[in-house]
């Protein structure tokens, strides 16, 4: 019973502290190039203030965009349901794993890019393009980078594959690090930030994720611009759960049950912070030149894999 | 008892094919009852061929002689065990449903060609399709493959009046007859080993090691070649394309599967297994063609020949499935083999579900736009809803999304890739397993891509053309044809369950074995660490979300309206010109892929005469070529020219040289014998 509680809790606090991820990578952001920034809970107010707004919808558009903000909450939703946070388990994980992840992930992607051209207008079309263009080479890496802890465990199990992590312990081996970096890349381009993506533009030269937005108001914005948070902070939790996953274990009781999550929410806002860090230290990249980067990535979980039998 | 039905029920369906083909071309004059007649045997020897599949998924082997030949060899025989009765069955449905979609199309054509041909035509298509899995000997299936071949030859040509589908009907009738000189050699290394022209008498047969590579070398050549594989493939994007949709349907739902049926027949149910090195061979010529396909597909702004190379995307995944199961069995694992086959049959049926869907809907758009090409598409969701609404399934089928029924065996195909990683603990096969996933993880991304540029392209934003802006939806039957795939597509994905049972036999009587897979966990198959995944509960899952999402947006929100206006196009009004192209969609990939695909790209001046600084107009052509034409074909023909020109010199037209050699031949010949 504790269980399932603290597993609803772990779902509601992704879905609320979302928001707050993205506040605080912007404040960091701002703080770390000397401005002062938007407020941390800024997120929650825009939320806020686009349900409140009315919805302009384009007169060339059809159901597709009407449906589509609902449809990639829905699947953001259940795919960072699947995602194990401070407990090792999900309301769900019986019934997914990381294919299925990944899937609904390409899911929404699919009815973003499709509601992007709908409109007519050629932003949302370029957005998309690039968009799948990107996502289809940081795919194949995604997959490779959790193979490496994936195929020990021998289960695409996400929370088979993390008790297999805690029972062996993670190896601090040359093939840990090249997944770390591998795995930030991939933070990097999947959620849309500098040198990828500027998540802060809405130029038509540099924008990829903002673009198939761009056409989107009121409420349906809101729902979309709160399913990429999520997401967000699901691909974060990602990381901690395959890379950094140590903490006090939480189903065990007492004060675990208090630091597990806080120890979980820092580690968060760490790899929040690393992400302004790169952003503030990068330009943003040719788009022609993102796959080399991806390529790197690519690599280097390829020779991780190498090197676990080397060494 | 049962036997005799199921062996009438057949006969039955081929000779009501047969007869329903020959009465619409005797009727021809009258287009009513030659269309009624052949559509009404078509719908009858269909359910029958499906009854009979359905009958024929038995542990029981049905054998029987229809016609005794001259020769022993050439006696006609029929063979249906569970294996051949599910190829049946996939003729059976995807054929019955297409008759009812062809109702509607062949309005297409009347009045400007024979549709009483084309009818009995497909008929005969049908019938030799159901001929080539219910063969029971190696001259029997000869037969129903040249059969086959040659009516989807004529098929291909049907509007033979464009130079462009006579050479695609060349291309492909050279290259299927390539096809099968190599299947006949391996037909006849089996029977010079089994003594016997009977399937029967071939199964498990033992055959000296290098005499099972050349059977195995000689079928992956023949059966590749229909099966479209990379560098074998070049007739499919040019003969499906050509055909009618219906035909297109039918050749790339059913036609290249039973290549499949051929390859698995061969390796699995005559030979059964063999070494490391053909698994190896197969994962990476499917690899590599399932990658080439998607590249290509990304290439093309017509509909169908997108579609094509689509199909010869799923072709290259099916054999990565096949290669796999290769490898488990010649590690001894049938139980890992029967699971990558499950991945590969289920596949199969998906693959035949969506892309008939698919290129029945592309005969859609065709038939009321008159064009497959994407480009001067567009805007076709407010005209053509529920032909949208079934593209929509098929697409988002194809690209493996959840809940749809292409995720089921994508994920299954995952899972076996997967299990091939980490089976045996070598770093060989780890390695491999981990590039193949690469391979198919970037496959998977690529056909979304694909099919979201197809959707949108067509279906969205506005109409770039009058064609597009005046199409109308197309008449009921060819809905009801493609409304019943989209069905079969989302049941299929949301309850794969009820098909495995079929599967399962199928595989039980291909590979044997005591234990066969389910998609849900077994005890076997915790021991493999194999994971578990329920569609059901995921779709639940998803319609929680989009409640949750109604719901914050009900009570957290306020009351809102809904304005329509126009699109935002920098301040000037939006014109169909300014909407994004099908070309312009797809660049980023000719530009990251110009190394593997040679894409290229050139800016033409028209500059004015009198005075070069005054440019009158550019032109930009994007060009992908054909890599495997120029680079492996083109050398070949080039050389059998070469040696055709040598010997021309010889057969000069002079008769007085060819007495000359005829002497010359009776010296030599002289000597040679005065020698000895």
């Amino acid at each position: 019973m504790v269980s399932i509680i603290l597993q609803i809790i772990q779902f509601l606090s992704i879905l609320l502290i979302a928001p707050l991820l993205t506040g605080a990578i912007k404040k960091s952001k701002a703080l770390l190039q000397g401005r002062v920034g938007p407020r941390l809970l800024q997120p929650y107010f825009d939320l806020y203030k686009y349900m409140h707004k009315d919805s302009f919808v384009s007169k060339n558009a059809s159901w597709i965009f009407l449906v589509t903000p609902y449809i990639v909450f829905g699947a953001t939703l259940t795919a960072s349901a699947l995602i194990p946070a401070f407990v090792h388990q999900t309301l769900y994980s019986f019934t997914g794993d990381i294919v299925l992840i990944i899937y609904l992930f390409a899911l929404s992607r699919f009815f973003i890019s499709m509601s992007a051209v709908d409109t007519g207008s050629s932003f949302g079309a370029q957005g998309a393009s690039r968009d799948l263009f990107i996502s289809s080479l940081a795919e194949p890496v995604l997959f490779i980078t959790i193979l490496g802890t994936a195929l020990p465990a021998k289960t695409t199990n996400l929370s088979a594959i993390i008790a297999h992590l805690l029972e062996i312990g993670l190896p601090i081996s040359p093939a840990y690090f090249m997944i770390l970096v591998a795995f930030v890349i991939l933070l990097v381009t999947e959620t849309g930030r500098v040198p990828v993506d500027n998540p802060d533009t809405h130029l038509e030269l540099t924008m990829i994720h903002e673009g198939p937005l761009l056409e989107y108001s009121g409420k349906p914005l809101a729902l979309l611009m709160w399913s990429a948070w999520i997401k967000q902070a699901a691909l974060f939790t990602l990381f901690i759960d395959l890379c950094i996953p140590w903490g006090p274990n939480v189903s065990t009781g007492g004060w675990a049950l208090l630091t597990g999550p806080l120890l979980f929410f820092l580690k968060m806002f760490g790899v929040g912070l690393i992400m302004a860090c790169i952003e503030i230290a990068n330009a943003k990249m040719r788009l022609f030149k993102v796959p080399r980067l991806l390529a790197a990535a690519f690599l280097l979980s390829f020779f991780s894999l190498i090197t676990e039998y080397l060494l | 008892m049962e036997e005799s039905w199921q062996l009438i029920i057949f006969v039955g369906s081929i000779t009501l094919f047969a007869t329903g083909a020959v009465m619409s071309i005797l009727f021809h004059k009258n287009a009513l009852i030659s269309g009624l007649i052949a559509n009404t045997c078509s719908i009858i020897a269909n359910v029958g061929l499906i009854a009979g599949g359905i009958l024929g998924l038995t542990e029981k082997t049905l054998t029987a002689t229809l016609f005794r030949g001259v020769f022993s060899f050439t006696n006609i025989e029929l063979r249906v065990n569970a294996f051949s009765a599910f190829f049946l069955l996939i003729v059976g449905v995807i054929g019955l449903i297409v008759t009812i979609y062809a109702i509607g199309y062949v309005s297409e054509y009347r009045g400007r060609k024979s549709v009483s041909l084309l009818n009995a035509g497909m008929l005969i298509f049908i019938m030799a399709m159901a001929g080539v899995v219910m063969a029971g000997s190696i001259f029997t299936f000869l037969i129903a493959w040249e059969v086959m071949s040659v009516i989807s030859y004529f098929l291909v040509i049907y509007e033979h009046e464009k130079p462009e589908v006579q050479k695609a009907g060349l291309i492909y009738v050279i290259m299927t007859h390539i096809g099968t000189v190599f299947l006949t050699i391996a037909f006849f290394i089996l029977h010079y080993y089994s003594g016997s022209y009977e399937f029967q008498q071939m199964n498990h047969i033992h055959l000296p090691q290098s005499a099972q590579s050349w059977v195995f070398i000689c079928a992956l050549i023949g059966f590749g070649t229909k099966a479209g594989l990379v560098p074998m493939h070049i007739w499919l994007p040019r003969a499906h394309p050509s055909a009618p949709s219906h035909i297109s349907a039918l050749m790339s739902g059913v036609m290249i599967k039973t290549a499949i049926y051929g390859f698995l027949l061969i390796t699995m149910q005559f030979l059964q297994s063999g070494p490391l090195w053909w698994g190896i061979a197969v994962i990476v010529i499917g690899g590599n063609t399932a990658l080439f396909g998607v590249l290509h597909a990304l290439g093309k702004i017509d509909q169908k020949q997108m579609l094509a190379y689509s199909s010869i995307e799923n072709m290259g995944l099916m054999f990565i499935g096949i290669g796999i199961a290769l490898i488990f069995l010649s590690k001894g694992q049938p139980l890992l083999a029967s699971f990558a086959l499950l991945a590969v049959l289920y596949h199969l049926i998906n693959h035949a579900l969506f892309k008939s869907l698919l290129f029945m809907g592309a005969g859609a758009v065709l038939m009321e736009c008159h064009t497959k090409n994407m480009n001067l598409l567009g805007g076709l969701i407010r005209r053509m809803p529920w032909t949208a609404l079934f593209m929509l399934i098929g697409s988002l089928s194809v690209a493996a999304m959840p809940p749809m029924n292409g995720f089921i065996s994508e994920w299954m195909l995952f899972q076996s890739i997967f299990t091939l990683g980490f089976f045996g603990n070598s770093i060989a096969m780890h390695l491999f397993g981990a590039l193949m996933i690469a391979v198919l993880a970037m496959v998977g991304a690529l056909v979304a891509f694909l099919f979201i540029r197809f959707f949108s392209m067509t279906f969205l934003a506005l109409p770039r053309s009058n064609m597009a802006e005046q199409a109308h939806e197309v008449p009921r039957p060819m809905l009801i044809g493609m409304g019943i795939l989209s069905a079969a597509c989302i049941l299929l994905g949301v309850i794969p369950f009820v098909i495995f049972g079929v599967i399962q036999k199928t595989i039980k009587a291909l590979v044997g074995g005591s234990s066969i897979p389910s998609f849900s966990i077994t005890p076997a198959m915790v021991s493999t660490g194999f994971s578990k995944i329920s569609i059901g509960t995921t779709v639940l899952m998803i319609l929680c979300g989009l409640l949750i999402a109604w719901a914050i947006t009900q009570f957290i929100g306020g009351k809102t309206k809904t304005i329509r206006g126009e699109t935002w196009a920098c301040g000037i009004t939006l014109v169909p010109r300014m909407t994004y192209t099908a070309s312009g969609f797809s660049k980023p990939v000719r530009v990251a892929f110009r190394l593997l695909m040679k894409s290229s790209r050139s800016l033409i001046t028209d500059k004015n005469p009198r005075n070069p600084y005054f440019v009158r107009g550019y032109t930009y052509v994007s060009r992908i070529p054909l890599i495997i034409e120029d680079f492996l074909y083109k050398p070949i023909m080039n050389l059998l020219v070469a040696g055709a020109n040598i010997f021309r010199k010889i057969q000069n037209g002079i008769v007085q040289s060819y007495l000359l050699y005829l002497l010359a031949t009776l010296v030599f010949m002289l000597i040679w014998v005065m020698g000895r």
